[in-house]
């Protein structure tokens, strides 16, 4: 069935792209710097229809489907001076002129502004903001996850293998303290078919991290920073698609691509697919059934853990039209099944659960730049989703490692991993609208304004429950987010600061069925926040960044609601609130062929009332629990050299401590105690070479390092307990290599990827093992003009 | 070029400078050893988030208000939450929920726990002493569905489950759906005396709650030789490992019914009380009842320390309090518990006014010594959570051990 998806998608594209050939011509041209190499990353305009584009690695930009005529195109890059430079173009042909730019000498002034890439202007603004380029890693076999875990602030922890759970940390917030975005729409309410573990790197262009104040166009009430993940904006035809087969049976294949005509309507078709079975083998003690006496270590294939996830996407609309920059429709449609192998640790072996999740997600986008009047930028999104989660625990069986199992008559109304057996399925239906009005009155002055919508409704069902369900009756939440924002620059853009304030509000409603008794809650917030943002280029550059924040996250639904049964309501529930200061300091400089960029990031973040489960006898509620103090600091540095040699090296230390002075009416004795089970200290280092024409003339080859490492930590609170009996969560240290071969300027590309050198042992969860070595092979056919 | 450089250099060491000593101000706390010795505690701490760890620790005194029981820098961590049980000279923890391990300690010279070994199982709920070798643990049925627990008895020298039986303790007949919930588990005479009270599998509500029951096994075959009932008050104990049955000098054995609506009974229809089982015999003796309830004038019989001669030190709830269904005794920060002194032999129950008002805790484990009783108290009313050492003879209490954590399931002492 995903096969044929796929194939009819892949047909469609190549129909698109052979109506292309017509009356058209189209430019490629290459920039070149002013030492004569080629320029990536310059920004070359068509005057003529206001359209930018920007050179690739290889200083190479492409205009297509262009009227026969004469163009204008002004290219611009950092350090040098602006080129108006005309071609012809004739139809049917590809002219192919090369601009060649000179230095600036005023190389100080127009820095900012003229001619950085998304990239740059992404990393230069106040925020703390650290922005990745996917494209460089498009031909690895990486997902988004293992992109982001090689950034400075972020852990991300998995159970297991692919498409397994994991939890995101973000300079010590993890779970909904930090928002989650694709191209500006929230992820929140995408189900689990659409998350950062299943997301192919080829759908990004570029993953931006705020971390700590979040600018208000993401109109979210995050507790301290964002992830937006960027889909690829500016090519206005392309084909992109890849195949990775790997260990563990794992199979990965993604499509993008995008087909835009002659009167700007555009069609985008783009999916996913990818499965594994996750078989790995781990070490495990198996108990003797009859008296329970551990046996000696052992390794084992795990037998129950399959993933599989697709997508699909299309979306069409127009763009570069009077009426609108960008009008899009759209429907996402994901569904995703991973076998569940274990409980929360390895002692509980489960040869049945399985959880899946389907979504079918409406999206619409509009954008149009100088709206009425000139400098007013209207950029509206909206999406609904409608998803279906279950978890299915049915089987009254018991297994061991081996795969063996027995039939329980042994508390037999039990799962394997639930208490009662379930076939639960949450309905939910979420709308979500978003719309930012900005203006700007000249080059110094310019406002924003915010406001994003959101509806959720969540209603739970379980065929074979016996008891009440949760969400039996559906709970309701609605959000306000309203975010006002006013910038400053100076003229030559060394300064700039932004002030903004936000308001949060909040309505939540649902109908507690609770062993017969029907009780309708409902609940309101309104709290505001505010903060300031400002950086200034001691010198081109050195960049200073400082930004404050105080900021509130409200609770959700089921967080104050509860589910009806053993999570139980807590109508006194607390918004979280957060204090988050950043101040950094990044450079960037080159030296001839040698490139240098570091950056260093000190961050405090205070922060109460965090909102955590708490238990009581047999149920357990969400009560206003932790307050933390995290101070850290994080670094990171790259090197380049022609281009070719690429050295990166980044850590955080970050301290998360406890500042709660009474615990449960008792003065706490882990006060000042550091947080248990976080990492504290990681960092991560990449290395690759690059050698241009290896073989041919239009051939790249690739090879690359990189690692990952992180300190060891403690399970439970570190003062508590004898050293030598304290559980942890041992150091892990990983290397990954990647030969990477491209052919035809990167129309085809194989990479083969081996991740995890040394085969080790490693956890990022306690005593829940992950997979050993394995080795990956993605090909991959770009197209794109 | 050159002094921009050097500027960029200084104000980057400088920020780097700033940003190392602003991080500087963690320091990890300072550990102290405590002295080893004799005394076994298990101390349930506090965690951020309601996430408690808990701890094996010794001591070598506990008698005195001066002594601190801490586990900072002390202690055997356990991985989950665990109830407790002893034989001997074996102390178990039995981690519970998420990592279902039993681990056995003894004594090493100088005071210090060292692990004898450590077994996997599947469900254990309720604990009792078999003899001096042997510890039975029973499987409950979480959940309903089949009616049936497990009985295991584990041999602590070698730290193995050497026996299991799986039995429902007790079917009223064949239509009956209520689960039975081990409370209690007392030896005597090689007989085995289980007490138990229904509820239903998936909602925890209790139906029936007019009868107290027992079930009688022949100890150590495990084969069943009776169920005993008596309607004078209603169920024996309540969940969570409490002590609910304890046996006298001479062997005779004390049943105590809480009927509480704050220790997870849906409904109450019968006073708390006090039943006996004479040594050796497998009726309820019908000539002894004690109503503790209407003795204290509403208060309720939760769980109790035998001092010898005839006295209890019992946990009660306080009268006025059991108002609302749900799990109140369970809940530290509420404090509706208080001590008593019950006297058996003549029926009087007297108050412990030396101790504050304290919340209810699971598996309230008392050690006896020298004729006091050490009990765990933790008060949010007194601020803090204390070792008390009580008199059941002039029912009077002194502080002992304070406690830096939440409670003390369980005091022991061993020998090496």
């Amino acid at each position: 069935m995903n096969k044929i998806v796929a194939f009819l998608l892949l047909c469609i594209c190549m129909a698109l792209t052979a109506t292309a050939q017509e009356n058209t011509g189209s430019i490629k041209g290459v920039v070149l710097n002013a030492d004569g190499k080629p320029a990536p990353a310059a920004s070359v305009l068509l005057a003529a229809k206001q359209i930018t584009v920007t050179t690739d690695e290889h200083g190479i930009f492409r205009i297509a489907n262009l009227q026969p005529g004469s163009y204008e195109l002004v290219i611009t890059l950092i350090g040098h001076e602006p080129v108006t430079h005309t071609v012809k173009v004739n139809a049917g042909k590809t002219t192919q002129p090369a601009v060649s730019l000179k230095a600036a000498n005023k190389q100080l002034t127009n820095v900012t502004v003229t001619g950085r890439s998304d990239l740059r202007a992404v990393k230069q603004q106040a925020y703390t903001v650290t922005a990745i380029d996917a494209t460089r890693l498009h031909n690895t076999p990486k997902d988004i996850n293992q992109v982001l875990n090689h950034t400075t602030g972020i852990k991300i922890r998995e159970e297991g293998g692919l498409g397994s759970n994991y939890s995101f940390s973000l300079n010590g917030f993890t779970g909904k303290q930090v928002r989650f975005f694709l191209d500006g729409m929230p992820m929140d309410n995408f189900g689990s078919a659409l998350s950062l573990n299943n997301l192919p790197i080829n759908m990004a262009e570029r993953i931006e991290v705020y971390k700590g104040v979040v600018p208000i166009s993401l109109g979210t009430d995050a507790l301290g920073g964002a992830v937006n993940v960027i889909t690829n904006q500016k090519i206005k035809q392309y084909l992109d698609a890849s195949y990775s087969i790997g260990s563990f049976n794992t199979h990965r294949a993604s499509l993008n691509s995008r087909y835009t005509f002659n009167n700007g309507f555009t069609v985008n078709v783009n999916g996913f697919y990818n499965y594994s079975d996750n078989d790995y083998k781990i070490n495990v003690q198996i108990p003797d059934a009859q008296t329970g006496i551990y046996g000696e270590p052992v390794k084992i294939k795990r037998f129950h853990d399959a993933y599989r996830s697709h997508m699909g996407q299309v979306e069409a609309g127009f763009v570069n039209r009077q009426f609108a920059d960008k009008l899009l429709f759209g429907l996402i449609v994901a569904e995703n099944r991973k076998e569940v192998q274990t409980g929360m640790n390895m002692d509980l072996v489960a040869g049945h659960v399985f959880n899946s999740s389907e979504s079918l997600i409406p999206t619409f986008k509009y954008k149009k730049e100088n709206l009425f009047i000139k400098g007013l930028t209207v950029l509206a999104n909206a999406n609904m989703s409608f998803v279906k989660t279950g978890i299915t625990d049915t089987s009254s069986r018991k297994y061991d490692w081996h795969g063996n199992y027995i039939v329980k008559t042994f508390g037999s109304n039990s799962g394997e991993i639930s208490y009662y057996k379930t076939e639960f399925r949450f309905n939910d239906r979420n709308a979500l609208a978003n719309a930012n009005l900005s203006y700007e009155i000249n080059k110094q002055h310019s406002f924003s304004l915010n406001h994003n919508y959101s509806y959720a409704r969540r209603k739970g069902e379980d065929p074979i429950a016996v008891d009440p369900i949760p969400f039996s009756e559906p709970n309701t939440l609605s959000k306000h987010v309203t975010g006002l924002a006013y910038r400053y620059a100076t003229l030559n853009n060394r300064f700039s600061a932004t002030v903004f304030t936000k308001l949060f509000s909040m309505r939540a409603s649902t109908v507690e069925a609770e062993w017969g008794t029907h009780e309708s809650m409902s609940s309101s917030y309104n709290k505001s926040g505010y903060g300031v943002a400002a950086t200034w280029f001691i010198f081109p550059f050195a960049q200073v960044k400082a930004s404050y924040e105080s900021t509130w996250r409200l609770p959700e639904g089921e967080e104050m609601f509860g589910n009806g049964l053993l999570l139980q309501n807590n109508p006194y529930l607390k918004p979280e609130h957060s204090h988050n200061v950043n101040v950094g300091l990044s450079l960037a400089k080159t030296f001839g062929k040698h490139k240098f960029e570091g950056e260093v990031n000190y961050l405090y973040r205070k922060s109460g009332d965090f909102i955590r489960l708490e238990s009581d006898g047999q149920t357990s509620r969400y009560s206003n629990l932790d307050s933390v103090r995290t101070s850290g600091i994080e670094w990171g540095v790259r090197y380049t050299y022609n281009d070719a040699l690429t050295l990166e090296v980044n850590s955080t230390y970050q301290n998360t401590l406890n500042i709660k002075t009474y615990e449960q009416g008792l003065p706490n004795y882990i006060y000042w105690d550091r947080l248990p089970n976080m990492p504290y200290l990681f960092g991560s280092f990449d290395a690759a070479y690059r050698f241009k024409k290896a073989f041919y003339d239009h051939d790249a080859l690739t090879i690359g390092i990189g690692g990952n490492f992180t300190e060891k930590f403690y399970l439970f609170w570190p003062s508590q307990g004898s050293t030598e009996s304290k559980f942890i969560i041992p150091q892990q240290f990983t290397q990954d290599a990647t030969v990477t071969w491209s052919l035809q300027n990167g129309r085809y590309n194989i990479a083969v990827q081996c991740a995890n050198i040394g085969n080790v042992k490693v956890y990022d969860n306690f005593r829940l093992q992950k997979p050993g070595r394995a080795f990956n092979v993605k090909l991959r056919y770009f197209l794109h003009n | 070029m050159f002094s921009q450089n050097s500027k960029y250099t200084r104000s980057f060491l400088f920020l780097l400078t700033a940003a190392l000593v602003l991080s500087g101000c963690y320091k990890e706390k300072k550990k102290f050893l405590q002295e080893g010795g004799n005394y076994v505690l298990a101390l349930r701490t506090q965690g951020s988030g309601n996430s408690t760890t808990d701890y094996l620790l010794t001591a070598n005194s506990i008698s005195t208000g001066y002594q601190t029981i801490s586990s900072t820098g002390n202690g055997i961590e356990q991985l989950a939450w665990c109830y407790f049980g002893t034989t001997g000279n074996t102390v178990m923890s039995f981690s519970y929920g998420t990592n279902n391990v039993g681990i056995g300690y003894s004594l090493a010279e100088g005071g210090r726990l060292y692990e004898k070994g450590r077994i996997s199982f599947e469900r254990m709920d309720c604990f009792g002493k078999g003899d001096d070798s042997t510890l039975i643990a029973i499987g409950a049925p979480w959940g309903g569905g089949s009616y049936d627990c497990q009985i295991q008895l584990i041999d602590t020298r070698n730290i193995r489950i050497k026996k299991k039986k799986l039995t429902p303790l007790y079917m009223r007949d064949p239509s009956d759906v209520l689960n039975k919930w081990p409370t209690s588990i007392v030896v005597n005479d090689n007989k085995m005396y289980v007490s138990f009270y229904p509820l239903d599998g998936v909602s925890w509500s209790t139906d029936l709650t007019d009868t107290a029951y027992v079930a009688i096994y022949s100890y150590p075959g495990l084969d069943s030789i009776a169920i005993i009932k008596d309607t004078r008050t209603g169920p024996i104990g309540y969940y969570g490992n409490q002590v609910n049955m304890i046996k006298t000098e001479n062997g005779d054995i004390y049943t105590f019914s809480p009927s509480s609506l704050s220790s997870g009974y849906t409904q109450a229809t019968k006073k708390s009380g006090i039943l006996r089982i004479n040594s050796g015999q497998t009726a309820f003796d019908p000539s002894w009842f004690f109503d503790v309830e209407t003795a204290s004038n509403g208060a309720k019989l939760l769980s109790a320390t035998y001092a010898g001669s005839g006295l209890l030190v019992a946990r009660m709830q306080k009268a006025g309090t059991d108002t609302a269904v749900g799990w109140g005794t369970f809940d530290v920060e509420n404090p509706i518990c208080q001590v008593a002194i019950i006297d058996l032999n003549n029926k009087t129950v007297k108050i412990v006014t030396d101790i504050p008002d304290h919340g209810g805790q699971y598996g309230s484990q008392g050690l006896l010594e020298d004729g006091k009783v050490y009990v765990s108290v933790t008060s949010t009313i007194a601020g803090e959570s204390r070792i008390y050492a009580v008199d059941p003879l002039t029912a009077t209490a002194s502080k002992a051990a304070k406690i830096e954590g939440l409670e003390v399931p369980a005091i022991y002492k061993l020998t090496n």
